[in-house]
């Protein structure tokens, strides 16, 4: 009798190991509407416990138009996309101070020296501040879209660009777990849809 | 309609068993000073898995038939090299490599080739025990449709597909970045074979850096490879290698491909893919 506890137990746990594994099976719990793109070749699926983040990271060809989704057996999984870029941060290196002086001269160009002290008398000085900077480029992120308003995001992007996006899954979600897809769907997938040019002489 | 949704169905994982590709968590995000970025804030144990994915070749091949690009069957491994590759790495690579020679040959309707490289493809996937999606159905199913290229299309997706399924459920992460960079690269090469006079500012340029973008999330995933070998190291070299290139390129005012620039890439890229292929 104990024995058939340990392989139920087990068989719970080799069940629920599968269906994590097993998160691309989308109609089963999907309703996301798919349209006519190509989600073939970014789509991710996973497996996500409360409070896990997945960032999904993609890249989207300029001039195409993109459809992102997601969705969850969880229904309040919040996303975002993010579009990383570099910038250049500046920041203090050292700050150098000179002083410099400029001591009188006579009517032959020659210094005039103090009687009292011997030394070549000040006409005046000056100080110099110079700040050398340090330029570094840093990796940052730009809030492109997130979930809050709508569930999808269909954009055409103008510019080939990377894009991240981040799932979450809430802490009030199936301790269990729960299966998480991200569609990432291009338009222009049917290939008979294409129309082929000339070769261009420019350059093939 | 219907049909079309059958088929995206079908579809929906084409290819992205190569190029969906999946790493652990370990990378450290620097995230900067967006409002709404405060409120992602990554916590490494809180990610139990990052996705790196990468547009799959067919896009590149897609983009140059549509560009109006001649195919050349030079530029494809040639199938009698299945029998060189041993172990499961050059496999692996080799794999990505036979995927993207496949893509290219079903964009460019030449159904023998496609049928011939699938057979080299279906080996390695069986030698790396990716059975999944290469069954003898499948070869079946091409011999059948062999003058039908939009079937072939399908066909060959369809295989990916399968064995996207096979490689996650399996969790066979260990392989899926070799065979992600195979494609790549070979993708890389076709392109840069396949032009003969390089104009900064024609399409399949434009198409040629952006590959840059690529190779970040190409990097990133193979630094995410928790136990590094000798292979992921020379390729996390090249690769890095590759992408100072690049990067003179995006930090340029213009942003475009300078022919030097150009010309080091495409050295660099055919070099890289011909040691994989020997």
């Amino acid at each position: 009798m104990k024995n058939l506890w340990i392989l139920g137990l087990i068989a719970i746990f080799y069940s629920t190991s599968a269906e994590a594994q097993r998160c691309d099976k989308y109609n089963r719990y999907c309703d996301a509407e798919l349209l006519d793109y190509d989600y073939s070749s970014q789509s991710a699926f996973a497996f996500m416990y409360p409070g896990d983040t997945i960032p999904v990271k993609t890249v989207l060809y300029g001039n195409k138009e993109y459809h992102i989704t997601v969705c969850s057996e969880h229904e309040g999984v919040s996303w975002k996309i993010v579009e990383p870029y570099r910038k250049t941060e500046k920041s203090i290196a050292e700050i150098r101070r000179d002083t410099s002086k400029t001591y009188k001269v006579d009517e032959y160009g020659d210094f005039i020296v103090d009687n009292e002290t011997g030394d070549y008398i000040v006409e005046s000085v000056s100080f110099t501040v110079d700040t050398i900077w340090n330029s570094e480029r840093v990796a940052a992120e730009r809030l492109i879209f997130d979930n809050k308003k709508a569930n999808e995001w269909k954009e055409r992007v103008s510019k080939t660009q990377r894009a991240f996006v981040y799932v979450i899954m809430p802490m009030d979600s199936n301790p269990e777990g729960s299966c998480v897809a991200v569609f990432i769907g291009k338009n222009e997938f049917q290939k008979s849809s294409f129309k082929t040019k000339k070769p261009s002489g420019d350059y093939y | 309609m219907k049909n079309n949704r059958i088929f995206y169905f079908i579809s929906l994982f084409a290819f992205s068993a190569f190029w969906a590709c999946s790493g652990s968590g370990d990378e450290n995000q620097l995230i900067d000073d967006e409002s709404v970025i405060q409120e992602i804030q990554l916590d490494d144990t809180k990610i139990p898995q990052q996705f790196y994915q990468l547009p799959s070749p067919v896009e590149m091949f897609m983009f140059m038939w549509e560009d109006g690009a001649p195919f050349y069957n030079t530029h494809l491994n040639p199938i009698e090299n299945v029998d060189k590759y041993v172990d499961s790495k050059k496999k692996s690579l080799n794999l990505g490599i036979y995927s993207a020679d496949l893509a290219y040959c079903t964009v460019y309707d030449k159904n023998q080739e496609t049928m011939n490289l699938f057979s080299a493809t279906k080996k390695l996937a069986e030698d790396l025990g990716l059975t999944e999606g290469f069954d003898q159905s499948i070869l079946e199913r091409i011999d059948k449709n062999i003058e039908n290229s939009d079937s072939l299309y399908r066909i060959t997706s369809d295989s990916y597909s399968k064995t996207l399924t096979f490689l996650q459920s399996q969790g066979r992460t260990e392989v899926l970045p070799y065979i992600v960079y195979g494609g790549w690269l070979e993708s890389l090469y076709i392109a840069t074979q396949t032009v003969k006079k390089f104009n900064p500012e024609s399409g399949i340029a434009e198409r040629i850096n952006d590959q840059g973008l690529l190779l970040e999330n190409l990097i990133e995933f193979f630094n995410a490879i928790k136990v590094s070998d000798a292979y992921a190291d020379t390729i996390l070299k090249d690769l890095n290698s590759l992408d100072l290139l690049f990067k003179k390129s995006a930090e340029s005012e213009d942003g475009l491909m300078t022919k030097e620039v150009y010309g080091e890439v495409k050295e660099q890229v055919k070099t890289l893919r011909n040691q994989i292929v020997k």
